[in-house]
Formats: C-alpha cells, structure tokens, sequence
C-alpha cells in the first residue's frame, strides 16, 4: 500500500512521456504538411513556368537537406512565407539561383557579369536580407555594393533606387 | 598552433552541403554563411595535412569530415586560397577577414575563417567569388 502513490506517479511520468511523444511526432507531421503546402503554393505566386521551376527546386534542395542533416530537417516555414510574398510583389522575374542558409532558410540569387548581383535572403515571414552590386553611374570598372535588411514585399523597390532599370531581373 | 595566422600562400578547404550548392555546381555565398552561435566558417588547413598533392590533401579531408558530419551525394569540397580571399574581401569592401588555426583534438588541421559576420551577405558573397577549384566528396 506504501508504494501506491509511487506507482500513480510513474504511470503519471509515462502518460506525459507517451503524450509529449505524440505531440512532438504531431507538430512534426503539421510542419511537414505545411511546407509541402507552401512549396505548392509557390506555383500560383508568379508565373507558370518560373513558379514551377521554383517549387521544384525547393523540393530537390529539401531532399538535399534531409539527406544531409536527418528527416527531421526541413525549410524554413517562416522563410517560405516570405519567398510567397517576395514572389506576389516581384511579379514575373526570370528564375533565380535559389539555395538554403544553414538556418535552412530560403537565399535567392541574381547575377549578371561581374558588378550586377541582387541576392536576398529570406529570414522570415516580415523580413528579408538583401546585398545589392551595381555599376557605378559616374565611375567606370567601381562596383557599388549595398547591403541591409527590408521588408519581403518592399525589396524589390529598394533595388529599383539602384538598378536604373530591374529589366536585367526579367529576362 | 590555436589562433595563428595561416600563410597567405597557403589554402584551406570548406565543405558545402549540397543545399548550399548552385544548380550550375558552384558553392552559393550561403556555403560561407555561419550557423546560429557560430563563431566562425570551419575550414581545413590543407598545407597542414602534409600530402604530396591536392587529390591527397583533398582525400584526407573527406576523410576527418566524414568523421564528423554525414557528407551528402552532391555536396562539394570548395578550395580557397588564403591570401587571395583576405585580399579580395579587403580590396572590395575594406573588410578585414583573418584565417586562423583551430586545431581540435582529433582534427589538428582545422582552421577558421573569422570576421565575416560584420556583413555576412555581402563578405559571403566575396567569399564565393574567390573559390578557386572545387571537388566533390563521393
């Protein structure tokens, strides 16, 4: 009789156990399904053949990930919701180099020649890193380089300040 | 030695993950990004392995990482010279970035780029720049 209330206490101590178990696979399944979700909807934010080039990448570079880090790794929920405004903002740019951070965020690429670079790397769902080479407007062969932080739909705009056109972005 | 400068003659070697790789093959500037608490990119000392040549020097590499990290299919060895990247992170920016010794105990060739987070997209981006040859590792 002594030990009844050792006994309710570990079958207590194994029901958390068994419960934070199910818990932890839960939120795992939920946040498989949701960047499985917005790789798909990655399709729809720009056009059909860039958004699919872009959802397939992302879908090799996650594959890339799990063999590399475990199949618990994954993309950045948070850095796919930015990509998702990034894209609705960009509307119809050509398809960029796209990587991940170690942080398995999102890092996106444009170059053209040595001094034209726009990269931006998507933190979370608000904000974004960018770095910016451009040709200097009055000092041929300078290479102006900018770098900073913006908000995932606004970016763009702040590269427009730079480049004397984005048409580069789109071709 | 801990914290002594490489030779700027010498070279040093910086896994990339096949995440971290550009569809064309190239290590992408998110290669040379640090981890969360990081306090520099790792790389190894090649020079300090002592092999006859870079397919050895690269060999030996594979050999302490796959003791370390699980190396996947399609990542890359990317092969930085230690005098060109400081110098050309330096004549672009005016950052400077130091490659120092970070011998560990089973690993007495390991070594750190240090400095590169004052503008970590934009030193990153050098760094990628000034990838001189690279090797996969299967």
């Amino acid at each position: 009789m002594e030990n009844a209330p050792a006994a309710a206490e570990s079958e207590n101590l194994e029901k958390d156990e068994e419960m934070q178990k199910n818990l932890f696979f839960l939120t795992d399944q939920w946040r498989r399904q949701e960047v499985t979700h917005r790789i798909e909807r990655i399709k729809t934010c720009t056009d059909f053949e860039t958004g699919e080039k872009i959802a397939a990448r992302l879908a090799a570079l996650r594959e890339m990930l799990k063999e590399e880090e475990g199949p618990e790794a994954d993309i950045s929920t948070e850095s796919l919701r930015a990509l998702q405004l990034f894209l609705q903002a960009a509307g119809s740019v050509r398809s960029p180099e796209i990587t991940l951070t170690p942080e398995a965020e999102v890092y996106l690429r444009w170059k053209a020649g040595r001094d034209r670079l726009f990269a931006v790397h998507l933190v979370n769902g608000r904000m974004v890193r960018y770095a910016i080479f451009a040709p200097s407007p009055r000092h041929p062969r300078f290479v102006r380089r900018l770098s900073g932080i913006e908000a995932a739909d606004t970016v763009l705009e702040t590269a427009g300040n730079v480049f004397p056109d984005l048409e580069w972005l789109k071709e | 030695m801990q914290g002594e400068h490489l030779p700027l003659q010498d070279h040093t070697a910086r896994y990339c993950p096949g995440s971290r790789i550009a569809e064309n093959g190239k290590p992408a500037p998110a290669a040379f990004h640090l981890r969360k608490g990081e306090p520099y990119l790792s790389v190894e000392w090649l020079e300090y392995l002592g092999q006859p040549g870079r397919p050895d020097e690269i060999r030996a590499v594979i050999e302490i990482l796959s003791k370390k990290l699980r190396l996947g299919a399609s990542a890359r060895i990317a092969v930085l010279g230690v005098g060109a990247v400081c110098a050309h992170v330096r004549k672009e920016t005016g950052y400077s970035i130091r490659v120092l010794h970070e011998p560990e105990p089973d690993d007495p060739a390991h070594s750190g780029i240090h400095d590169t987070a004052a503008d970590e997209m934009m030193i990153a981006e050098l760094i990628a720049e000034a990838v001189e040859e690279t090797h996969p590792v299967q």
